[in-house]
């Protein structure tokens, strides 16, 4: 007898194009008490799986059949009114992005005891109680203060930790955490995963964990459930399928997964300085007051210091707020800045303009984090990719186009992607179409804004070796900017740490990570999911 | 910065703004070629006469004079004499400001009264047949000429049906026998102030088709509005968690995402009612309406400068008057609008 069981779900999407088969008859059953992973890839109806269990399928989707037991009850059966009652109740949901999950118009408390009201006909005090009570559960200080607050006014981490609450406060028996992670960084996840599995231990919580990050899964989970294309390809034991994956895919997911081995052999060590930062700070002043005259600056880079060597991969990694994207634009000159010098070449660029910064910007190239968001969408891949070459270079449209056809195949595309629109691209497409629009004017230098955050594991992977190939290929001198340190390591020469606008610890990418010296990069290495590790160490 | 700072802030500004207007009105009217005091006196009065009223209203002064004098009235509520009625021209808005007002409030309650259910009704029915028809409805309501409704409700309500008054604001019989007593200048209010309940019948009785007319585009515009940003928070994730703890369709509807889709509607809101007051004179003109909008077109037609430059000015007042009440509304409302954040 099992707690909570999907049979033979399928859900589908009328479309303009005609009816999209979401899922395909999803089959798993949880026990009580367990960490269930669901992992797969986006698009894969891991998420959706999570809404069907509590009747939330999207408009214009809808499930056509299968039945979904909780507690030996088909679900599928029951009506709205009681659906509704069971929503909180027995059934609790997080989300990816807590900053999106929390009413931004209303208080913590207000958002609570909205939810209580509903449900319980308790006296309010008692209710403020319980909320309390649940906040200081989930390891917030000052529960008072919390309650008072509004959810901007809350970290990332906080708001995640309210939002656990909030599921927590009608005794929901199942909670279905869909990427509950994905959105912090790696030391909040780490508490993160870790609250979860205080709660179930202390709670007897049963704890259905969507994720698309296998290294999760080998943390926390006990059972798990591998979706491919809207099917359950291969489930069971967490640590079996792990150590012993059936299925190609779950094979092929778990390869991709950053090793801690280099795609590229170590090169020889330039020792020519090609961008030498020196004494750079970067402030921002927030003005108060009646006209004005209270100034508070917010200093985001303090007398900052770095030199990147020509063909190098410099990989900067800290947690957001630390001033890598800060760093990342003042070094393309989208920012000003408040002091210090940028030397390129020798030269400071930070006093250029006119002609001379429109010649440096041909040098300087970036690579944002999200490719729908950094290419137009009104634009086709030829415009975007012709763009630079337009603006800088006098070409006729028969060398643009050989031009722009010959960057679309460098960067593993074939020419007639030229024609689609960006929506038409899947997410590694679309970035790759980024890549060659930042590599049209021959640049030396390129920053790469966390190129593959918003990537699928196993796409991740096709575009670092994509960028390590172009590297080779062109002699090209990256600056890696990252969260993820996996990833760092599998391109980086050197690896600069990051925290409060400094960097803590610079060195090789393999003295950091088999000797770190400051305690901030052992916290970070720490926080790492430990499959991540077990992969490095060859345990697995 | 405290909501204190703030207010002071933007009412000093809100005063540059009408220091402004004052000023751009007063010398466009003083380069435009028509002669006011030629105007005022007649084609055949003596040049003797001319220059004696001249030298009456100060006409004859330097220019940056007769400024200080124009702007020393104002500040004492003397807005001068209109050369076409001969009399104050304070009291003249005192007539017809609260009527063309009391159009104007009226069509923008009937805005949020009607115009935000029904955006959030089409919302929550995204599709359905409450949603095809609302559009088609909208669409039409903000396309509508008001003039050409205008006259297709009086052909059905009054010559047709004779349901409703053809115009103005009150019966001939009630003008005579029992006019409403001025109080506020509000015929809504003063016929209830003093207790004229059978003339405020009347009153409200010859508002319904100018309001509804007036109101025709707000509501239209309200509802695509609110519906369009209710359908962008509806797909937000704290509508689905909001959903995911239980809360009922309706709380969700009109409590937690309204409050987040409102604020755009709001904005739109202050800008319609600033537009309504001079969008008004169609509509008082064809439901021959003593407001503003008659007496400042009449006043245009005969030249009659000081009741333009008066009238701009109370304009611009309201105008300023709504939009800071709408931002400190919207700030209320949302917690991460930071007044006067820079």
């Amino acid at each position: 007898m099992s707690f909570l069981k999907v049979e033979g779900l399928h859900i589908s999407f009328n479309t303009p194009h005609g009816v999209a088969e979401a899922l395909r008859g999803v089959e798993f059953s949880v026990h009580e008490g367990a960490i269930f992973g669901v992992v797969g890839e986006s698009g894969s109806g891991k998420s959706l799986t999570g809404k069907a269990i509590l009747d939330l399928v999207p408009y214009p989707g809808r499930i056509t059949s299968g039945r979904i037991f909780f507690e030996n009850e088909d679900l599928r059966q029951k009506s709205e009114r009681e659906r509704r009652a069971m929503r909180g109740n027995q059934i609790g949901m997080i989300f990816q992005d807590p900053s999106a999950a929390l009413n931004p118009v209303f208080t913590i408390e207000q958002q609570m005891m909205g939810i209580m009201k509903r449900h319980r006909a308790e006296a309010k005090k008692e209710m403020r109680a319980k909320a309390l009570g649940l906040i200081h559960d989930v390891g917030l200080p000052d529960p008072e203060r919390v309650m008072k607050s509004y959810p901007h006014e809350l970290s990332g981490g906080m708001q995640q930790r309210v939002m656990i609450a909030m599921s927590l406060l009608l005794d929901a028996k199942l909670l279905i955490a869909d990427e509950p992670t994905t959105a912090l960084d790696v030391t909040i996840q780490a508490q993160i995963l870790d609250l979860l599995k205080k709660l179930r231990d202390e709670k007897g919580l049963t704890i259905m964990l969507i994720t698309h990050d296998m290294g999760v899964v080998a943390e926390t989970c006990d059972e798990v459930a591998v979706f491919y294309a809207g099917e359950v390809v291969e489930r069971g034991n967490a640590q079996e399928v792990l150590s012993n994956p059936q299925h190609d895919y779950t094979r092929a997911l778990l390869a991709a997964l950053p090793d801690g081995s280099r795609w590229d052999e170590a090169g020889e060590d330039s020792t020519r300085p090609l961008i030498e930062i020196q004494n750079l700070t970067q402030e921002y002043v927030s003005k108060s007051g009646l006209f004005g005259r209270t100034q508070t600056a917010v200093r985001i880079l303090d007398q900052f210091n770095l030199t990147i060597y020509e063909g190098e991969t410099l990989g900067v990694v800290g947690e957001s707020g630390c001033g890598k994207s800060t760093l990342a634009n003042t070094l393309m000159r989208l920012i000003p800045a408040t002091a210090g010098e940028i030397r390129y070449d020798g030269s400071d660029i930070l006093t250029l303009d006119g002609p001379a910064l429109r010649q440096l910007r041909q040098h300087f190239q970036m690579v944002f984090q999200n490719p729908f968001t950094s290419l137009n969408p009104r634009m086709r891949v030829f415009d975007i990719v012709a763009e630079p070459l337009r603006t800088h270079r006098q070409l006729g449209s028969a060398d643009l186009k050989v031009q722009v056809d010959r960057l679309i195949v460098e960067c593993g595309l074939t020419a007639d992607y030229a024609d689609r629109y960006p929506h038409e691209l899947s997410g590694g497409q679309a970035q790759r179409v980024a890549v060659a629009r930042a590599l049209a004017l021959n640049p030396r230098f390129l920053i790469l804004d966390e190129p593959t955050s918003a990537l699928d594991v196993s796409v991740q992977d096709r575009i670092i070796k994509l960028l390590v190939d172009l590297q080779k290929k062109h002699q090209l001198t990256y600056l890696f900017i990252s969260h993820d340190l996996g990833v760092v390591q599998q391109i980086s020469d050197r690896i600069a740490v990051m925290f409060a606008g400094e960097i803590v610890e610079l060195g090789t990418s393999e003295a950091v990570f088999t000797a770190p010296q400051h305690e901030y990069t052992q916290k970070l290495l720490a926080a790492t999911p430990s499959l991540i590790r077990m992969k490095r160490d060859n345990s697995l | 910065m405290s909501i204190l700072n703030y207010l002071i802030r933007r009412i000093g500004l809100a005063l540059l703004v009408i220091l402004g207007v004052m000023i751009i009105t007063f010398f466009v009217s003083r380069v435009l070629p028509a002669d006011p005091v030629r105007l005022f006196v007649g084609v055949r009065a003596s040049e003797e006469t001319v220059e004696a009223k001249r030298a009456e209203f100060g006409l004859d002064q330097p220019v940056p004079v007769q400024f200080l004098n124009y702007a020393g009235g104002i500040l004492q509520g003397d807005f001068g004499i209109s050369f076409r009625t001969k009399r104050p021209i304070v009291d003249d808005l005192k007539i017809f400001v609260p009527a063309t007002l009391e159009l104007v409030i009226l069509s923008m309650v009937l805005a949020i009264v009607i115009g935000i259910p029904v955006g959030v009704i089409a919302a929550a029915n995204r599709g359905g047949w409450i949603d095809q028809i609302s559009r088609i409805v909208t669409i039409a309501g903000v396309s509508i000429p008001s003039f050409w409704l205008a006259l297709l409700l009086q052909l059905l309500f009054f010559s047709t049906l004779d349901w409703l008054p053809l115009g103005g604001r009150l019966s001939r019989e009630f003008i005579i026998s029992n006019p409403i007593e001025t109080v506020t200048g509000f015929y809504v209010i003063d016929g209830l102030v003093t207790g004229n309940f059978e003339a405020w019948r009347n009153a409200l009785w010859h508002l319904v088709l100018p309001t509804f007319v007036l109101a025709t585009y707000p509501i239209s515009l309200t509802a695509r509005m609110t519906r369009s940003s209710m359908l962008e928070v509806m797909s937000e994730t704290y509508i689905s968690a909001a959903q995911a703890a239980g809360l009922s369709r309706r709380e969700i509807l009109f409590k937690l995402a309204l409050k987040n889709a409102i604020v755009p509607t709001l904005t739109v809101l202050g800008l319609v009612f600033a537009f309504s007051i001079t969008g008004a004179i169609l509509v008082e003109i064809v439901f021959s309406w003593p407001g503003l909008g008659t007496y400042v077109t009449e006043s245009i037609l005969s030249a009659d400068f000081p009741v333009v430059m008066a009238v701009t000015l109370i304009v611009t007042v309201i105008y300023v008057a709504i939009n800071l009440f709408i931002d400190i509304l919207q700030a209320t409302l949302d917690p991460r609008v930071r007044l006067g954040s820079q």
